[in-house]
């Protein structure tokens, strides 16, 4: 906490730049794989292997045609993809990378993340209204009620994990996991954890709000440029973040069975992502009935079991 | 700051919404403005809690309840209103059926 | 920290006044989420960590939400005759101006004076409280939750011979 103004500042700086880049390689990394999946080489035409993609993506995007439709309701409009990127942004301030590298360790940072995360569905649901389309309007309502019904899901899974460590600071969740992951104690929480994750960041098998094949696009149907590129990057920084957060609450964080460090960290980041990405690419769609019986009817009921066992554990 | 700055500034968002609440014809403003007034409660608890009544704190978390229950009812309310009479007035509020004379 | 408090509690009375004046239902949703995130971040300056995040997350994660979608499903637009614009509706501020001025001279003359150092709601204390001697009322809580839910399903069901 007490660590002087300019030290918080760039790491700010590093962790912001740190995460957009993330954010552009996760797009490549997902395209990759996907090819990988579906037995094609994916892009391999900029640069070595392809690297050079996102860059070429970020200057088609930025050169792009910005079009603000007459029916839209502007100023709300213009402030939806804001929401949607300055949302995604903030959980990033709590993450703790390394035990020493971290922008602050608030003692409530669990809630925190869920006050904040709970911001980024007043992007989805303006966006989704102002646009004055009903693909928009049907997926920005879509969204809202998955979004919320899944954040409680997730808050439950995250209440045992707490429990466990007796703490709300991530800082002190990862150093209660120096002997053993809550991967194994809290393996129904990581379950649940996981899914309300594929659903929070609108990834498929609960890719409702967007429904390609009967939303045309969902809430972003009539963003275009620059606009649309927030949504699609602040989409991409919040998966970034929910590997993150899986690391630092079930998978140990920095530690590892060697030399514990931010190493150890990006591995298993890397391979939650690769996790989420691969499911990505392998399931197909629920229907919208069938997403919310399963959150309310299967998730919260297991969360809650799972809170019930936790408390008891701690209390014997 | 000082409890006491608290307490006004709650003061002054609960008159803002009370006279909202009156002022109003728009079913949903009203629930919005009521909205308003539990908020500054909640801002003249913490001022208490400043002055060393920690538990103001608490009061804010059931208040916190309350007002979710409530939101809950009211617009439950708000959608068979708007269901009977077509628009959120309260000035036309469907009027309960006539008891059928013999 | 005085600073950030102006900053905020302005932030709040913009809201509130947004609020009031308002009359498109799915702006005035959206000043009532300002309003609620500058009065989380004013508890946050009060040494209130927990309720002002609480706060942030049932506030405007939930409630402000549970209103955008209402007003979004139902296609709710401007009322044409919003304000109360007679004889009520002069004499309800002048009632609200009243009420604030007399309340406000009597808060004057008896100042709280601040303890120093103030008490932290950290989650630690206001567990002790709400699981110790604040049990009952909060219980009471968690019945008259379920009690909204209840009445929520039974307000909003259609019945039978609606639907058709």
């Amino acid at each position: 906490m007490a660590q002087p103004i300019f030290q918080t500042l760039w790491k700010t700086g590093v962790v912001f730049l740190g995460a957009l880049t993330a954010a552009a390689y996760l797009v490549l990394a997902e395209r990759k794989f996907a090819g990988y999946f579906q037995e094609r080489y994916g892009p391999n035409r900029v640069g070595p292997f392809g690297l050079l993609q996102p860059l070429a993506d970020a200057v088609k995007l930025l050169l792009k045609e910005e079009v603000i439709f007459p029916q839209a309701s502007r100023g709300l409009y213009l402030a939806a993809p804001v929401i949607i990127g300055v949302a995604a942004l903030l959980p990033l301030a709590v993450i703790p990378f390394s035990e020493h590298f971290y922008i602050a360790d608030l003692p409530v940072a669990v809630l925190y993340l869920l006050a904040v995360g709970s911001l980024s569905t007043y992007g989805v649901l303006l966006g989704g209204w102002s646009s004055n389309s009903k693909y928009a309007l049907l997926g920005g309502l879509r969204s809202a009620a998955q979004m919320v019904s899944y954040e409680i899901a997730m808050a439950l899974a995250l209440v045992g994990v707490a429990l466990m460590a007796q703490s709300l600071s991530l800082v002190k969740i990862v150093q209660a996991q120096q002997s053993l992951w809550f991967l194994i104690p809290q393996i129904l929480g990581f379950v649940v954890f996981l899914i309300a994750a594929f659903a929070e960041t609108n990834r498929l098998p609960f890719d409702l709000p967007e429904a390609e094949s009967e939303l045309v696009a969902g809430y972003h149907t009539e963003y275009s440029a620059f606009k649309f590129a927030m949504f699609f990057v602040g989409e991409y920084i919040h998966l970034f973040i929910v590997g993150c957060l899986v690391t630092v609450l079930y998978l140990g964080g920095w530690y590892g069975p060697w030399k514990p460090g931010p190493h150890w960290f990006f591995l298993k980041t890397f391979l939650v992502l690769f996790f989420m990405i691969w499911v990505r690419w392998t399931y197909p769609r629920f229907r919208f009935d069938q997403l919310m019986r399963f959150s309310w009817k299967v998730l919260i009921p297991v969360a809650l079991l799972n809170l019930l066992l936790t408390s008891l554990w701690m209390a014997l | 700051m000082s409890p006491n700055a608290y307490i006004l500034l709650g003061l002054l968002l609960f008159t803002i919404g009370m006279i909202g609440v009156l002022f109003r014809r728009n079913l949903m403003f009203i629930l919005m403005n009521l909205e308003l007034m539990m908020n500054a409660v909640g801002l003249v608890l913490v001022g208490a809690s400043l002055g060393g009544w920690i538990e103001g704190q608490l009061i804010i978390l059931m208040i916190l309840v309350v007002a979710a229950s409530e939101v809950a009812i009211g617009i439950g309310i708000l959608i068979n209103v708007v269901r009977l009479t077509g628009r959120p007035d309260v000035d036309h509020l469907p009027k309960a059926p006539e008891e059928s004379t013999p | 920290m005085t600073t950030l408090f102006w900053l905020f509690g302005v932030l709040a009375i913009v809201g509130a006044l947004g609020v009031l004046f308002q009359t498109h239902p799915v702006r005035g949703a959206l000043f009532l989420l300002l309003n609620f995130l500058a009065i989380g971040v004013l508890y946050l300056l009060a040494r209130a960590p927990f309720v002002g995040f609480v706060q942030i997350l049932v506030y405007a994660g939930a409630i402000v939400v549970l209103f955008l979608v209402a007003i979004m499903v139902m296609d709710l637009r401007r009322l044409e005759s919003d304000f109360d614009l007679g004889l009520m509706g002069f004499l309800t501020f002048v009632l609200g101006v009243a009420f604030f001025v007399i309340v406000a001279l009597v808060l004057l003359k008896n100042q709280i004076p601040e303890v120093s150092p103030p008490p932290t709601g950290t989650p630690e204390a206001l567990g002790e409280w709400l699981f110790g001697q604040y049990l009952v009322p909060f219980e009471l809580a968690s019945i008259l939750l379920l009690v909204a839910i209840v009445g929520a399903i039974v307000l909003i069901r259609r019945r039978r011979q609606d639907v058709s």
